[in-house]
């Protein structure tokens, strides 16, 4: 704990439990969805009962690229981009710049949706890519990833949201830090079983501790991705750039090259992608490949990749696209090695826990929880010791709402999710939507209809926990094929997820039961534990 | 400015110094920092550590305007280091905005 005058105390005390009572509940769905988040891809491949064939890019894929080529107009070929979605579609964006109707530059162009295993088009769509509608083989994940990265609310007014909550989050953790009496001693505390309210307090400050650092971490890095491009970027380019993001954005980007439109045919995806999985290249297949100027002499090509056992950072690596000629490995950001861009590599692989693979990615999730169960906690204990004014128990219950209802929610857009995709795939996103919203319905009925207390909380606890294990039960009826299939094809993923739900759902089922059979606290005992507490552990 | 922390009035921060310059405050110096930190900071050898910097510590930037503003004891104090630090970094931009650095 850093020493304090009282005054101060006081003020950051009241910093920390204010800003957690007026925006905690925002900050818990931002923070529970980004902890689902971390695991988007795997989810979108269990959404689609496993990714179709893996490795399309690396594909017979040049006569299909020309054959598209053909079919798009003139103006969207400047550029094209193509990569794999994680339900294995293969994506094609034949797009060029413009001006939009707010007058920001943005990708205008065709997108084509390919089936992997012959590059047949599943669909076609024209138009601003920020206009085009979702792509529903990978909607369930980027309905979750929305979620958490603007909450859904039009940009830029989501990402300034969810950048002010990154904030806030960073405020609470560093206050948290700064006020924490016994940062060592709580990471091992043994949470008291004298009374219930007091255990749950010491659990409160269990999972605070262990969290912290990762708090301010997300915190950090979340409020960047949001206010990047919203806020820094426009900021920057007035300073330095007279108002010109565009050059803002080369200036970052490292756009170098004088262009020069003399027609030179393009050499290929196939022989690009050969080479780049060459061991002095990148030696991996890419995961997203960025084609300017295809059909010229000044063509560039960039791959991305995944990091390689052992690397922090993924890499890219650029290719003359009118010769294959290989250019090098290109840093993320300028056109040279940077202090700069190793910086932002770095809060992309720290913001989405991608430093040691699967495992890195499992401790983000399980600190994101653990973030949530403290809010969760320090909320309903804040709520506990004003019980006796109806505003507190009103937030009392929008605490267990929005706790375990957002969790039912997400679950009921996934189920609308699978109920549609392989039956009904016109419908699959209003379904989506609609099972998100008719479940955050009953979660809200539930809460509300229902008297406030103990027996509520654990009602939507046990509907979470229904929730959770309905999905694998409703995928497996939905789709085609078993487990056995699953782990033939290497969709394991799908079998892991429909396992870990099982397990979890069934888990808090028997927690809401285990608690009913429990007595009940009532109000006054609430307030008179937190006060014993409140004088036994501070 | 006064603080006025004892006071019964419904919504009394709005009447605190400290809460306008631990919000608005922090938050304008701090954009302001962020900008005129792409002036001053090294290109580095690609040319973007200037402007990359300013944008990836800005939560940072943020935050140490807003503990500055709450803990420092005299409030006197943290309004004529903050202001000062506005006017600094602000001429800066100014400038660079109106051409003058160029």
């Amino acid at each position: 704990m850093i020493r304090m005058p009282k005054a101060e105390t006081a003020r950051m005390l009241d910093i920390h439990g204010w800003s957690a009572v007026l925006f905690g509940l925002a900050l818990y769905v931002v923070v529970l969805t980004g902890a689902v988040v971390v695991f988007a891809h795997e989810i979108g491949a269990w959404s689609v009962s496993g990714h179709k064939m893996d490795g399309a890019l690396a594909g017979k894929i040049d006569q299909s690229m020309a054959t598209l080529t053909e079919q798009v107009p003139e103006e969207y070929r400047h550029d094209v981009s193509l990569y794999q979605n994680s339900a294995g579609y293969l994506i094609a964006f034949f797009h060029t710049h413009e001006k939009n109707d707010s007058g920001m530059l943005a990708d205008i162009g065709t997108r084509f949706v390919l089936d992997p295993e012959d590059f047949s088009i599943v669909s076609r769509h024209d138009g601003f890519a920020d206009d085009m509608p979702d792509i529903t083989s990978s909607f369930l994940e980027d309905f979750f990833v929305d979620l958490h990265v603007r909450l859904h609310a039009p940009n830029p007014i989501g990402l300034y949201l969810t950048g002010l909550l990154g904030l806030l989050l960073l405020v609470s953790a560093i206050s948290g830090f700064i006020m924490h009496r016994n940062l060592i001693r709580d990471l091992f505390l043994s949470p008291r079983g004298a009374n219930r309210l007091i255990k749950k307090r010491d659990k409160h400050t269990l999972a605070g501790t262990w969290s912290i650092l990762f708090s301010i971490i997300v915190a950090f890095t979340g409020a960047f991705f949001s206010f990047a491009t919203t806020l820094g970027l426009p900021v920057i380019a007035i300073t330095a750039f007279e108002g010109d993001q565009q050059a803002a954005i080369e200036a970052v980007l490292g756009i170098q090259d004088a262009e020069d439109p003399t027609p030179s045919p393009f050499v290929g995806v196939e022989a690009i992608v050969s080479r780049v999985q060459q061991t002095d290249a990148a030696g991996s297949l890419p995961t997203f490949i960025s084609i300017e100027h295809p059909g010229r002499v000044d063509a560039r090509v960039t791959t991305f990749h995944e990091p390689a056992n052992g690397q922090l950072f993924g890499g890219s690596h650029l290719f003359n696209g009118a010769t294959g000629e290989y250019l090098g490995k290109k840093p993320a950001l300028g056109q040279q090695p940077s202090f700069g861009s190793d910086l932002i590599s770095l809060v992309g692989v720290f913001h989405f826990g991608l430093f040691a693979g699967m495992l890195s990615k499992i401790i983000w999730l399980s600190l994101g929880l653990a973030t949530c169960y403290v809010t969760y906690t320090g909320l309903k204990l804040w709520v506990a010791r004003r019980e006796q004014q109806a505003r507190w128990r009103l937030m009392g219950r929008l605490t267990d709402i929005t706790a375990y209802g957002t969790v039912i929610a997400m679950n009921g857009a996934a189920i609308g999710f699978l109920a549609t995709y392989h039956r009904q795939p016109d419908v699959v996103i209003d379904w989506t939507i609609n099972g998100f919203f008719a479940a955050a319905l009953v979660s809200i009925l539930v809460g509300f209809i229902r008297p406030a207390g103990a027996a509520t909380s654990q009602i939507l606890q046990a509907l979470m926990g229904l929730s959770l294990l309905v999905l694998p039960i409703a995928r497996l009826i939905t789709a085609d094929g078993d487990w056995s299939v699953y782990r033939l094809e290497d969709n394991a993923v799908v079998i892991g997820m429909d396992i870990s739900l099982l397990v979890l759902g069934a888990l808090f089922v028997w927690l809401a039961l285990k608690a009913t059979s429990l007595k009940p606290i009532t109000s006054m005992q609430a307030a008179t534990e937190t006060t014993k507490g409140a004088t036994t552990h501070g | 400015m006064r603080d006025t922390p004892n006071s019964t009035r419904r919504f009394r921060y709005l009447w605190s110094g400290r809460f306008w310059l631990a919000s608005l405050m922090a938050l304008i110096l701090s954009i302001v920092i962020m900008a005129s930190m792409s002036l001053w900071l090294p290109e580095g050898p690609a040319a973007v550590d200037n402007l990359i910097i300013p944008l990836v510590i800005f939560p940072l930037i943020w935050a140490l305007c807003f503990f500055y503003a709450v803990m420092d004891p005299s409030l006197k104090r943290a309004t004529l280091v903050m202001t000062a630090l506005l006017i600094i970094n602000g001429s800066l931009v100014a400038a660079s905005i109106m051409g003058m650095l160029s």
